[in-house]
């Protein structure tokens, strides 16, 4: 939802390559208003409501809904349905005022009693457990609301809440009408959200399609967010869900798509070459990376971890199975997530150093070049799901594997079934992996202290005090300086222990036809259509 | 069915009676064989649901309690298998884990799709199979035959995906006469029936030419050629007539390799069918949905060999009449 005009804010924190090729955005021409944009995306999602579990970074909602506050392309916190707020306690109670004028597609009114119906039916979903983790952790702490007059409304926390203008910006917390607020799970699920973003859901054909209409009467755009102001140029939107892609690349070099999503790296040059433009847009998270098993004598060992940490040739990752357009990952989390802390010195790549500390730490190559100690020879199991494309990939693991081999580690690569790699992952003490493949869902970097403390069912309890104490210190932070200070020693602890292997970044690559201007995605790496027209 | 009405039908509907016991059973073993399955994999649909793809590192065990104790995966299996099953026999198979939509509606809302591809690609897999069949058997023209009976091999043997998307690049991308995806209209079936045709038609083909060409050896073809018939009168009304019983017991097999063909055609050309929901609920191990499926797949099975069971008789007289003095026989005990 934090719209981000791209092109007019070169060198945005936020690097939206458009590789070969201006930016579609940065189109001269007078935009063309009418027309309707037709959308082949991969997956359906099991829910489409961003808020419950299943439903967070599926395109609709961006379209459809808005959210109290925004989020521009240089990650800072702008005004969105709230004009304007104030924080106080801390951190405790936030007042927000909401701006006057803006309607739900069925005509009611964003009011304070509105926003409060909405927060006061995510706490009873996360009540239910239906909602998903990070829309839980945003609400955590929230003890309740008062409507002070219709355009003003206040929230309360159990405790300080630093980030909460951020989620405020992020999906989960978007403002529905009265009448979606109170629907249960199952048919926010199927869809029926109304909200105040300049187009509507016409139509929901499950797994099949999404028609989306322009509302004409929308005219309370952000500017602070890269927007036109006034109503959407597109008439409609079709989403088409087209899981082969193949089909998907086919059907846009053929003219019967617009915009698609999840371009195959092969196919990138493919719409090149035939005028169409490729986007890429970095995903805030935890980069796909490894991650250890700490009951494991392999992946406990520090030695291996920090020497696999350093064998890894990130940049060749890139250049082999991804394209000059992507990035290499220089942190723990994304460089576009809030709070993210630059840690590439140490993601460099040295396998020299790598190798003395595995000589150091009494790992001897053995004849065949691989390490032995004390009659273990070193080949870590790394288990990863077969085809899943969320954390590194088999691809990606491969050539960790060959880097890894000179350095006298010898991974072996276990596929696994979801199935497998989530029984694995209920009990991790038991769990035959030494390492394993993933990646970790996240906005700001408050959800780091959430996946690195000993609760999380990944790390099953073991203790680590180094890391607890510095995930606490994020969590209980007071003021924005000490949060960023506690985030900051937190990436540095995780690097430093070696608790997260970095990979590659997460990536999502749209593309759209020549005819498609004005096309961008958000911080999120959604694609966002207010701007969007069709040259016809 | 009553001692007197099974007498009035006669051995016929003895026959028919014993098939659909047979189904029944079928049914059950489908429903209890998936259910054990199911639940011996490691996991749960609910720990899946939270982490889609197995690799995100963000589950909430609270949210995992919460949805198991909705969904009874806590309790034990017995008590779980017994209320599935007594559910399933009302027709009613509870609700998807991830989406809490009712499992009825969302089969009803697959099963006309593939319906329509299946009831299309089945008639072009009959007229084009069988069509090849009599034609590769009806020329005296030997490379012609050769070349015709060479067609149903590679039928069979070139990937369905495949076939799919070179359909696609030819007829949809380059040419643009169909819709290269969706549900909506004759178009859009078009492609993705001849698709699902080819294996099957193949298969048709294959066996109705060796019944054919073996029918064409026998001494009934002989007495007839001697009363002086027709090439094409003996091929239609006499080899044809033989030669199609097999075909009849390969339709039933065929069923099953149309509704898993439905899978990848389903895929490939984004349609919403039986196949995608398939796919899709194996994926995540949405056990209450998969266990409609299998029931369902059971069902049509059932139903098709019910259906061919009750033609065998009508099309070779003999079988009925083997069943009727095996009913005869067996009556006669209490007599």
């Amino acid at each position: 939802m934090r719209r981000a005009l791209v092109a007019l804010v070169p060198g945005a924190l936020l690097l939206l390559a458009a590789c070969g090729g201006a930016p579609p955005a940065a189109d001269a021409g007078v935009p063309e208003p009418g027309g309707t944009l037709r959308h082949a995306i991969s997956t359906w999602p099991t829910c489409l409501d961003p808020a419950l579990s299943g439903g967070r970074l599926f395109t609709v909602p961006e379209q459809i809904g808005e959210t109290l506050t925004g989020q521009a392309a240089d990650g800072t916190i702008v005004p969105r349905l709230a004009d304007s707020w104030e924080i106080a306690d801390g951190g405790r109670t936030y007042t927000f005022h909401l701006r006057p004028g803006v309607t739900f597609a069925d005509g009611t009114a964003v009011d304070a009693g509105v926003v409060a119906q909405n927060l006061t039916a995510l706490v009873a979903l996360n009540a239910a457990g239906k909602s998903d983790t990070l829309t839980r952790n945003a609400l955590n702490s929230f003890t309740g609301s008062e409507v002070l007059d219709p355009a003003t409304i206040r929230l309360h926390f159990g405790l300080p809440e630093l980030g909460f203008l951020r989620n405020a910006s992020d999906p989960y917390l978007t403002i529905w009408s009265a009448g979606t607020a109170a629907l249960p799970a199952d048919r926010r699920c199927a869809g029926e959200l109304v909200g105040s973003g300049p187009f509507a859901i016409q139509n929901v054909t499950r797994n099949q399609r999404v028609d989306l209409v322009k509302r004409p009467e929308h005219g309370w755009s952000r500017p602070e967010l890269g927007e036109h102001e006034g109503p959407a140029y597109l008439d409609a939107i079709t989403y088409e869900v087209v899981p082969e892609s193949g089909v998907r690349v086919g059907g846009l070099l053929s003219g019967q798509f617009d915009v698609i999503d999840d371009v195959p790296v092969a196919d990138q040059e493919s719409v090149r070459a035939a005028g169409g433009s490729v986007v890429l847009g970095t995903v805030p998270n935890l980069v796909p990376g490894i991650y250890h098993n700490p009951y494991s004598p392999l992946g406990g060992d520090l030695a291996v971890r920090k020497a696999i940490l350093l064998a890894i040739d990130r940049t060749e990752i890139r250049d082999t199975v991804y394209g000059p357009g992507y990035e290499v990952p220089t942190g723990e989390v994304a460089r576009n997530t809030p709070l993210f802390t630059d840690l590439s010195s140490q993601l460099r790549h040295d396998p020299a150093a790598a190798a003395a500390i595995l000589d150091q730490a009494g790992w001897t190559p053995g004849p065949d070049g691989v390490r032995v100690k004390d009659g273990v020879r070193l080949e870590p199991r790394l288990t990863y799901v077969a085809g899943s494309t969320r954390g590194a990939t088999q691809q990606d693991l491969e050539l960790v594997q060959q880097q890894l081999r000179p350095v006298g580690i010898a991974v072996q690569l276990v596929p696994q079934t979801a199935a497998e790699a989530s029984a694995d992952l209920a009990d991790v003490s038991k769990a035959r992996f030494d390492f394993a493949s993933g990646a970790g869902a996240g906005k700001d970097v408050d959800f780091l202290i959430g996946l690195f403390r000993s609760t999380n069912p990944r790390l099953g309890g073991f203790a680590n005090p180094g890391l607890e104490a510095a995930a606490d210190a994020l969590d209980t932070a007071t003021d924005d300086a000490s949060r960023a200070a506690a985030a900051a020693a937190l990436q540095r602890y995780i690097v430093d222990d070696a608790q997260w292997i970095p990979v590659r970044e997460a990536t999502r690559a749209y593309a759209a036809e020549a005819r498609v201007h004005g096309y961008r995605v958000d911080p999120y790496a959604q694609s966002v259509f207010h701007d969007t027209w069709l040259q016809q | 069915m009553s001692r007197r009405s099974a007498l009035a039908n006669g051995g016929y509907g003895r026959y028919l009676a014993r098939r659909a016991v047979q189904g029944v059973f079928v049914l059950w073993a489908a429903f209890t064989l998936s259910f054990v399955v199911l639940y011996l994999m490691p996991s749960d649909p609910v720990s899946i649901m939270l982490n889609a793809t197995g690799d995100g590192v963000g589950v909430d065990p609270a949210a995992v309690a919460a949805l198991r104790a909705e969904h009874h995966l806590d309790s034990p299996l017995v008590v779980q298998y017994l209320f599935a099953l007594g559910d399933a026999v009302r027709g009613d198979f509870g609700t998807s884990i991830p989406t809490g939509e009712p499992v009825s509606r969302l089969i009803a809302e697959a099963l006309p799709q593939t319906l329509q591809l299946t009831a299309l690609s089945f008639v072009l897999a009959v007229v084009f199979g069988g069509g090849l069949a009599l034609l590769s058997t009806s020329t005296g023209w030997r490379p012609l035959r050769q070349a015709l009976l060479s067609l149903p091999p590679l039928g069979v043997s070139v990937p369905t995906f495949w076939v799919g998307l070179i359909l696609l690049q030819v007829f949809s991308f380059r040419a643009q006469l169909f819709p290269a995806t969706g549900n909506a209209g004759f178009p859009a079936l078009v492609l993705p029936a001849i698709t699902l045709a080819v294996p099957t038609g193949a298969v048709f083909a294959q066996v109705l030419a060796k019944n054919l060409a073996a029918a064409w050896r026998s001494p009934y073809v002989e007495t007839a050629r001697a009363k002086g018939l027709g090439r094409t009168r003996i091929q239609l009304r006499h080899a044809l007539r033989n030669g199609s019983i097999p075909v009849l017991t390969i339709i039933g097999i065929t069923v099953g390799q149309m509704l898993a063909g439905a899978v990848v055609v389903e895929t490939v050309f984004s349609r919403n069918g039986i196949g995608r929901l398939t796919e899709e609920s194996v994926a995540a191990q949405d056990i209450p949905v998969i266990q409609g499926l299998v029931v369902l797949s059971a069902l049509v099975f059932v139903l098709v060999n019910l259906v061919v069971d009750a033609i065998y008789p009508l099309v070779d007289p003999r079988i009925g009449r083997l069943e009727r003095r095996r009913v005869a026989r067996t009556e006669e005990v209490p007599a």
